[in-house]
């Protein structure tokens, strides 16, 4: 028994994206030089740039490369406050934004200004009003497209408007690391600025980019350079940059394919785990969450003990909340949501990716009752 | 001088030499006769623009700063 359910962590990287990657760091000369060894990868930046803007329809400007989405929601948030000089930001979210950008918006505000947070329902949605709301007056407002933890997508269209109608100042971020390639962004959804991963389009996790719309001006993180139009300076990561075109220009045409794939196979894992008795699931329906996402809870047991359990019978998950994991912490995603504490500790995440098979979800399904059966006997009383 | 550029550098938040790399870099993809827009908060480049151009044979058609963002337009030489 063996199957890989974690692809909320990483995809496997096609062969195809690992040929692009290989190509580059075999490859000798910096794209910034003047020489004829610099011009191809200069070439293949400047076509990475056409591949990843096609995902929101933007021009290649508007692309900013980084090292993965947590750089480029550092960048999104720091950058319009540095460029807009403020000292005292306010910043709006939701309690379910990624980790890295509530401690962002929480390093933005630490000595002025203020972070405010959207209540959220029982199923990962902030509710519009209460967005809105929070919104006035803000300098950046942070929409998370998809929930990485419970698997909400948001309508982040509809809460675009919204906040453009009431904060016609704020820059508007739209975090679409969980659904780039398996959810059309067209024109941004509306938003300023956008961050992009690789991970869901099937590309390294450690790439990423920022897009922007333009108009919208930014201070960089990362000073004392040339590269990216100044807003993120140093040595491009090449390989990385390529590899990450290739997983864009890939995921494009099919994304129609991977996602019904991925729901088929979400269906058959949660009709599985939910037949253990005592288990629920964790945000919304199948059809209705990010391709492939399946969240439960067990009464009963820990997610890291049934995650290291299912471990030992060749099933990679993860305990439902990465950033709580080795914290001894019930998951605040999930508290937010209303969650009881039981609910919270005892989260499982699965994630299929297009790859991933019936035979692949079954093992997955069976690991997961003989491993909850197995710690619930173990369980004192 | 007043009308649309036809491309805008925007430099805001990078300290000189990085605007006059990025003038540099950009005008080498421009024609003569076109105008370029740069955007930037480095003070120096009331000093190193001006300097530059004069050296590369582009014009500056002017220099303004408000709040803190410095709006220079270059015309192109040959």
């Amino acid at each position: 028994m063996s199957a890989y359910l974690d692809h909320a962590s990483g995809w496997p990287l096609s062969d195809e994206v690992q040929d692009a990657m290989a190509r580059w760091t075999r490859h000798v000369g910096s794209p910034m030089s003047l020489h004829e060894q610099a011009r191809a990868p200069a070439d293949a930046i400047e076509d990475a740039r056409d591949e990843v803007a096609a995902l929101t329809g933007w021009a290649p400007e508007a692309v900013i490369f980084t090292a993965g989405a947590t750089e480029a929601r550092n960048l999104a948030i720091k950058g319009p406050l540095g460029a807009a000089h403020r000292v005292a930001p306010v910043i709006a979210a939701d309690p379910l934004a990624h980790a890295s950008t509530l401690a962002v918006a929480r390093s933005a505000t630490r000595h002025a200004g203020a972070l405010r947070l959207a209540g959220v329902d029982g199923q990962g949605h902030p509710a519009p009003g209460d967005v809105t709301r929070l919104a006035a007056g803000a300098d950046v407002v942070v929409i998370t497209h998809g929930q990485a933890e419970v698997g909400t997508i948001r309508d982040a269209a509809m809460l675009v408007a919204r906040i453009r109608d009431a904060a016609p100042g704020a820059v508007i971020v739209l975090d679409a690391e969980e659904t780039a390639g398996l959810v059309p962004l067209d024109a941004g959804l509306g938003a300023d600025l956008v961050v992009i991963g690789g991970r869901s389009l099937g590309g390294p996790a450690w790439a990423g980019a920022l897009l922007v719309r333009p108009g919208i001006h930014l201070h960089p993180l990362i000073e004392g350079g040339v590269e990216e139009g100044g807003k993120r300076g140093g040595p491009h990561d090449v390989p990385a940059i390529a590899a990450l075109a290739m997983a864009a220009r890939l995921a494009r045409p099919a994304m129609r394919d991977r996602v019904a794939r991925m729901r088929a196979v979400a269906h058959r894992l949660a009709n599985g785990l939910l037949s253990v008795p005592g288990t629920r699931l964790n945000g919304p329906p199948v059809d209705e969450r990010l391709p492939g996402h399946v969240q439960v809870s067990t009464a009963g047991v820990t997610g890291e003990a049934v995650a290291l359990a299912m471990a030992t019978r060749g099933v990679a998950v993860s305990p439902g909340s990465a950033c709580a994991f080795g914290a001894g912490k019930a998951s605040p995603v999930l508290e937010a949501m209303g969650l009881g504490d039981d609910a919270a500790r005892s989260a499982v995440l699965l994630t299929a990716g297009p790859g991933t098979t019936d035979a692949d979800a079954d093992s997955a399904i069976a690991a997961f009752a003989a491993s909850v059966a197995a710690l619930r006997a173990m369980a004192p009383g | 001088m007043t009308g649309a550029p036809d491309r805008t550098v925007d430099a805001l938040g990078t300290w000189c030499p990085v605007p006059v790399s990025m003038v540099r870099r950009a005008l080498t993809r421009m024609s003569p006769g076109e105008v370029l827009e740069l955007l930037a908060d480095d003070p120096m480049v009331f000093l190193d623009v001006p300097a530059w151009c004069h050296d590369a044979g582009h014009e500056v058609l002017s220099m303004e700063q408000r709040r803190d963002v410095i709006t220079t337009r270059i015309r192109v030489g040959r």
